[in-house]
């Protein structure tokens, strides 16, 4: 076994792995945080319409509630109801809800953004709510229309098992992962110069929040899919990504706030911080990659030492199998010679013929033995090989006794399974040895040009039929059954006849003709 | 031609006296059956038979192609044939490091070792 052969086992094993994991069990756990992601958003929205409504027509009330409008509040919550909605009932009732949602979240965003742009300033929120606030902070953000654009198309997406719509969702939910990310950030460093970039202008600390938790949320509810499933993976790669996450997220994060920090009080100058910073970020990220490296180099070599120890168990196999290949060919060779000492001091004629025939019948199952360790594969035979081998053999150690004769083939190739093939053999070997040894009689040197065996195989649909005829003198006329039951040859025949579901059919004419039928099924090993 | 004579190289006794009683029945005299290496040697090279008879399997450190390939580099003329158990790829590549003149793989047919010493 090389070593790619090794890998892919152990692929195989991983697999199986894998489905032996209950999906369900995996599956709840992401999809309750999830869910707890999207309540907690939806929370937060909750909350922040529950202060306008108290505020309402007051003025200066209005102006201390925190910055997300009821607008983007009203569109987060459909969201994120939609979202936990899809994760607990599939049918077509929440499917509508779901796509209804979608409809509304994406119209409210898009009606916002063009009133803001082409409607002089005006708001979904200042069209919908009379003596609604005209400050600047009290519009949905560019930046915020844009998340509620992305997270209802990760809302539309949710549930898909495409290939093409995993992708964009994945895509649309890790884009808005990022930009609410930059939100969040960018209002905990200094948001007035987070409010100088236009898309980011009035996009409030909350709203950023909200969408974090929401894309968090549709990225955790498919821990098969993107990105999310190699943090959720079993495998070991996945359990140091896990392990290594909050380092490698945290510390630029805090370098980051430090060295921010520090330039707001400190008065160190911003480009040796920027150059600090450069250089506290490689070192953290190339640590990171080291600590990677180093898991991969150890994981790689717990492989190769368990490709190995599968090579070794593969080689002895293979010893132990030849071994015992062996050991069978000795035995019958051990057995062949037993039989055939036993028949050279044998003085009866009638033993010594009957000890010859049994050796005739081992070497027949030699001849298999032979074979199969020649075969591609080893539970598989051509019995067209197979069988004009035995024929070679069969004239050669039986014509003579008494009489000479040829065997004739016509067979074609034919894989059999190799329990059959050993039944046909064993057949085949009786019918010739029956036929040598009394169809042509004691017959003068000159006749036996024309005595012949053949040995025949006729393909059909189902059946494959076996003949094997000579051209002696048939059956005696006083004989009425041919084959008389009784005999060893004919209980052996008959019996593997019946093993292979053959029908044996014997007539005697210009000498004796033995057909049997067998279906091609047994034969190829497929009816047990 | 010379007459023919064999020696038997087999470590286990009854196929030994099987190959040796189908040499009588073909008229070929038997010089003498070993079952070791070292002594399958030494009585190949005393008796000088034309044909050789050799298992894979020995008794002791040497297998047949080891005996075969000491008695190639001293007498070449004599025809080794091998008679083993095996035919797998891995002792074929073994037994054609030396020079075979036959391979006959067990339960070997009467009549090709007939044509072997033919």
């Amino acid at each position: 076994m090389n070593a790619g052969e090794g890998r892919a086992l152990l692929k195989q094993f991983a697999d199986v792995g894998r489905q032996l994991t209950p999906p369900l069990a995996r599956a709840s756990t992401s999809q309750r945080l999830s869910s707890a992601f999207a309540f907690s958003a939806a929370l937060l929205c909750f909350v922040i319409l529950l202060q306008w409504i108290f505020a309402f027509g007051d003025e200066a009330s209005l102006r201390r509630v925190s910055g997300m409008v009821p607008s983007t509040a009203i569109l987060m919550i459909l969201v994120a109801c939609g979202l936990i909605l899809s994760k607990y009932s599939n049918n077509g009732l929440s499917n509508r809800a779901r796509w209804l949602a979608v409809g509304l979240v994406l119209a409210g965003a898009l009606i916002d953004q063009e009133l803001l742009f082409l409607g002089g300033g005006t708001g979904l929120d200042r069209l919908l709510i009379p003596g609604f606030s005209s400050s600047v902070s009290s519009r949905m953000s560019t930046m915020t229309a844009l998340c509620l654009i992305l997270s209802s198309t990760a809302l539309a997406l949710v549930n898909t098992e495409r290939r093409r719509q995993s992708q964009i969702f994945v895509v649309t939910a890790s884009l808005g992962l990022l930009l609410s990310g930059i939100g969040l950030i960018g209002h905990l460093f200094d948001s007035e110069s987070l409010y100088r970039v236009f898309v980011f202008r009035a996009m409030s600390l909350p709203t950023s929040f909200g969408f974090l938790l929401l894309f968090l949320a549709f990225l955790i509810s498919r821990p098969d899919i993107g990105w999310v499933s190699i943090i959720a993976g079993e495998g070991p790669g996945s359990r140091s990504a896990r392990r290594l996450s909050l380092v490698m997220l945290g510390a630029p994060l805090a370098l980051t706030y430090a060295g921010f920090t520090v330039e707001k009080y400190g008065g160190i100058d911003i480009n040796f911080l920027l150059s600090m910073l450069a250089i506290l970020m490689s070192f953290v990220l190339f640590s990171g990659l080291l600590l990677l490296a180093d898991r991969d180099n150890a994981g790689s070599q717990q492989q190769s030492v368990l490709i190995a120890s599968l090579e070794r168990t593969v080689a002895d196999r293979d010893l132990l199998l030849s071994e015992v290949y062996h050991r069978v060919k000795n035995n019958l060779q051990q057995i062949n010679a037993l039989l055939f000492i036993q028949a050279q001091s044998s003085d009866h004629d009638g033993t010594k013929d009957a000890l010859m025939r049994m050796s005739g019948r081992i070497e027949s199952l030699g001849v298999v033995q032979r074979l199969l360790l020649e075969a591609p594969a080893r539970n598989r035979l051509d019995i067209a090989t197979f069988l004009t081998e035995l024929g070679e053999r069969l004239e050669a150690a039986l014509s003579g006794t008494p009489s000479d004769f040829k065997i004739s083939h016509d067979l074609e190739p034919q894989e059999v399974e190799l329990d059959a093939a050993i039944t046909l053999g064993l057949i085949v070997n009786e019918l010739v040895a029956n036929s040598a040894k009394y169809a042509f009689g004691a017959s003068s040197p000159g006749s036996s040009v024309s005595n012949v065996i053949s040995i025949r195989l006729i393909h059909e649909d189902d059946d494959t039929i076996l003949l094997v005829e000579d051209n002696g003198v048939g059956l005696p006329h006083d004989q009425e059954e041919a084959m008389p039951t009784g005999g060893a040859g004919s209980t052996i025949v008959r019996a593997l006849t019946q093993q292979l579901k053959g029908r044996l059919e014997i007539r005697s004419e210009h000498g004796l003709c033995t057909s049997i039928r067998f279906p091609n099924d047994v034969l190829r090993g497929q009816s047990a | 031609m010379t007459a023919k004579s064999v020696v038997i190289v087999e470590d286990d006794a009854l196929i030994a006296i099987y190959l040796e009683r189908l040499c009588k029945k073909y008229g070929v005299p038997v010089l003498g059956t070993a079952a070791e290496g070292q002594k399958a040697i030494d009585m190949i090279i005393t008796h000088r038979p034309t044909h050789v008879f050799m298992d894979m399997r020995l008794e002791g450190e040497l297998d047949g192609v080891d005996v075969g390939t000491a008695i190639y580099l001293k007498h070449p003329e004599i025809r080794i044939i091998y008679i083993t158990g095996s035919n797998e790829p891995a002792t074929r590549a073994r037994i054609d490091e030396d020079h075979p003149y036959r391979i006959l793989i067990k339960p070997i047919n009467p009549s090709d070792l007939e044509e072997a010493l033919a």
